[in-house]
């Protein structure tokens, strides 16, 4: 009994001794290149071109150290390919550590690739197990992908891709993870969008980032882009508008005077009405938004009721025009339902949608909205009148 | 062999909640879409219900297990064809359950690695605390891991508390009506009913009538903690993408981001699939070893241990790939057949004809 016992305690030991030796699946850190950054572009022959911007831990102390070579702390590699299998092979040919994706902060799509179609590589981003739904998407306008993955470091950050993330991570443009990108593209009743990038010259050799765009899509082809300041009130649609800054002319240009005001909005919400009239839905939306006042250059004396009301009125009209205006651009000129006004109908009209999601497309462009913008201004600051305003 | 009440409760909770978070949602998902957590409350009734006729059936039968008075009940021959029906359900179900944790670790984990170690390890895991600890072993296990499985999921889901959209799990019921709920209600039934093993092992407890509290109480909470994953689930991720996928729940878990701090927590739900998994299989080895030595009238259930766990391994590599293991075994066999059978109808049956019997002694002895 004795002797069973020990035997089998010692093929136990065994069987943990062999196993403890290494897996058949670890990999060192030092054999993984860390992909921070992938971007994606249409070659002249129709293929696609992906570009990975690779981190260098030991390339980050030497570029802290300064002193000799400026070398940047990353690695970009290009090559082209017919599917995002195929160039997954090529690019670890090129590389001597595995790929890694799991650290992948942004995603680029070029303005070309994504107006093309980017089905390619959609599937990819689901089904394998390194992909994070964390990882922003955004669209590169006017540069392709490529451009903007060799390009080097930012003000603050050594790795431009990490840079980009914190930019997205902060949250004043639009920025949309992968897996609302994803969430979009399945639904009937949404159509994707994403952030734009691009990139601006100040200098010969310092180039900086600019987000702020939006980039729209219809499935999963990129349809065209909305201008900041309609991309505002599609902020304020969603309910998301905290701390952006609008202005308005709230008085003509005088002597002294150029009559914009701005403000920072600190709570947006909006309520929408959906009433299914002849076969369509109408929709009456309500956007009401909190501000305070950033900046005052008319005459108008904040102290003074009338005026305020003066001042919200004059925002109301002019934001509701940008909101008119951002609408006929989503649902006349791309025809995408970037806000999801077909989800909302499916919860508020569910019978209605079991029957007519699949000719959405059609209905959506042509659904009468109406609008009205309800601004309040809670707090003027610090002052009460300009200091160049006399009395 | 002794086990307590609490050491039931924490059995049939570890057991039931870790499977039934991972392996089910999504055929509740794909039937009831947004609507799948009342598929889970109905679920949670069904699964209620075997847990009374179970703990019913096995209190007029204190210290016997299932095998023992089946045979009492039904005589003989037919009691050992009934029984035969329940061996059919324990010797496959260790191995699919082997090959499902197999595949989630090969997917998630070890891609390369083959899958036989895998298997094997987890099999001598089991085999250990079968052999060494018998079910009080076991019981105390629960009584570690169970906890751990719980906190986990809270975690899990109070994390997720800021990835919710509210609007995604509307509208409620409009969309489906009562069929496609019922349907979707089926599969996770299946899997919290597993607490029909308590006939065999009420005879282990000191006082089995006490013990019908504690089934209860341990398909409540796995049952209550399913509903609100569930929830979270479609609320976190939404309907579009979720029929999809394979792993809901896993997947709510990559999405989790506190500050940009906390995130990548796919950790922690490993730690609660392979905790699980781990207590149902030692159970199910137990039940199977211990079943199959008093059917045959075996004296020393242990050494059929050296029978099953190899009969498992090998049954456990065989299948091809995840759709035969998966959807195969749960839509052909599981629902279908063990669902109302294994879980609901035999019981029932037995419980019926018993009481007949004690009544008609009781007459007899007027």
């Amino acid at each position: 009994m004795m002797r069973m016992q020990t035997i089998y305690r010692c093929l136990v030991l065994l069987v943990f001794i062999i196993c403890l030796t290494g897996c058949w699946d670890s990999i060192e850190m030092e054999d993984r290149a860390f992909v921070m950054a992938s971007g994606f572009d249409l070659t002249e022959d129709g293929q696609v071109e992906a570009t990975l911007q690779i981190a260098l831990p030991t390339g980050l102390s030497i570029a802290m150290q300064g002193g000799g070579a400026t070398k940047e702390p990353f690695v970009v590699v290009t090559d082209k390919g017919r599917e995002g299998t195929d160039i997954l092979q090529h690019l670890q040919e090129m590389i001597s550590r595995r790929v890694f994706l799991g650290h992948r902060g942004v995603i680029i799509f070029g303005e070309a690739y994504a107006r093309e179609g980017i089905d390619e590589i959609l599937d990819t981003f689901l089904r394998s197990p390194e992909s994070r739904y964390t990882t922003f998407i955004l669209t590169a306008k006017g540069v392709t992908a490529k451009e903007i993955l060799n390009t080097p470091h930012q003000f603050l950050e050594e790795i431009p891709a990490l840079g980009l993330k914190k930019k997205q991570q902060i949250g004043i443009s639009l920025a949309v993870k992968l897996n609302e990108f994803l969430d979009a593209i399945a639904s009937d009743g949404k159509s994707p969008m994403t952030g734009v990038i691009q990139v601006l010259e100040k200098k010969a050799d310092q180039k900086i980032f600019k987000l702020g765009e939006a980039a729209v899509y219809q499935d999963n082809k990129l349809v065209g882009f909305l201008p900041e300041e309609e991309m505002k009130t599609l902020f304020m649609l969603r309910g998301e508008a905290e701390n952006q800054n609008l202005t308005a002319q709230v008085k003509p240009i005088e002597e002294g005077f150029k009559g914009t005001m701005g403000v920072r909005v600190l709570r947006s919400k909006s309520t929408i009405d959906i009433q299914i009239k002849d076969e369509i839905p109408e929709i009456m939306i309500t956007l009401e938004a909190r501000v305070v006042v950033l900046e005052n250059d008319s005459k108008l004396d904040l102290s003074k009721e009338k005026k305020l009301k003066e001042a919200e009125s004059k925002f109301n009209e002019q934001v509701d025009q940008r909101f008119v205006s951002m609408l006929e651009h989503i649902q006349k000129e791309f025809k995408a339902d970037v806000f999801g006004f077909g989800n909302e109908v499916h919860i508020k009209h569910p019978e209605y949608w079991k029957m007519n999601k699949d000719k959405w497309k059609k209905i959506y462009p042509k659904i009468p909205i109406s609008t009205r913008v309800d601004i309040t201004i809670i707090g003027i600051g610090r002052a009460q009148a300009p200091p160049h305003l006399e009395k | 062999m002794k086990i307590s009440g609490i050491q039931i409760f924490w059995m049939i909770a570890a057991m039931e909640l870790g499977m039934t978070l991972l392996m089910t949602m999504t055929s509740s998902l794909q039937a009831a879409k947004q609507d799948a957590w009342i598929s889970m409350i109905i679920a949670g009734g069904i699964a209620l219900f075997i847990a009374f006729v179970a703990t019913q059936l096995a209190v007029l039968y204190p210290n016997q297990t299932l095998v023992q008075f089946t045979e009492t009940i039904l005589g003989k021959w037919i009691g050992k064809f009934v029984i035969v029906i329940y061996m059919v359900q324990w010797y496959t179900i260790i191995p699919i359950i082997l090959r499902q944790f197999t595949d989630l670790i090969e997917l998630l984990l070890l891609p390369s690695t083959p899958r036989a170690p895998i298997v094997i390890l987890m099999v001598l895991l089991v085999v250990y605390v079968t052999y060494a600890g018998g079910i009080d072993g076991i019981g105390r296990c629960s009584e570690v891991l169970g906890p751990i499985i719980i906190v986990m999921v809270l975690l899990v889901l109070f994390f997720s508390l800021n990835n919710i959209t509210f609007k995604q799990i509307l509208p409620v019921y409009r969309d489906h009506g009562i069929m496609p709920i019922f349907n979707g209600a089926l599969a996770p039934a299946s899997y919290l009913g597993h607490a029909v093993e308590f006939v065999m092992l009420a005879a282990f407890m000191d006082n089995p009538s006490k013990g019908s509290r504690y089934v209860y109480w341990g398909v409540l909470i796995a049952n209550v903690l399913v509903v609100l994953s569930t929830a979270m689930v479609v609320l976190t991720i939404g309907i579009n993408l979720l029929p999809t996928m394979w792993y809901p729940f896993f997947e709510m878990t990559r999405q989790i981001s506190i500050f940009a701090f906390i995130e990548n927590l796919d950790a922690i739900a490993i730690v609660i699939w392979i905790s699980s998994v781990f207590i149902k299989l030692a159970i199910y080895m137990f039940i199977t070893c211990y079943g199959t030595a008093q059917f045959l009238k075996i004296k020393n259930w242990r050494m059929l241990i050296w029978f099953v766990a190899p009969f498992v391994t090998i049954l456990a590599i065989i299948p091809r790939n995840v759709t035969q293991s998966t959807t195969h075994y749960l839509l052909n066999y599981w629902v279908p057949v063990v669902l109302p059978i294994n879980m609901i109808g035999i019981p029932l049956l037995l419980l019926i004809i018993s009481k007949i019997q004690k009544r008609r002694k009781r007459a007899n002895l007027n």
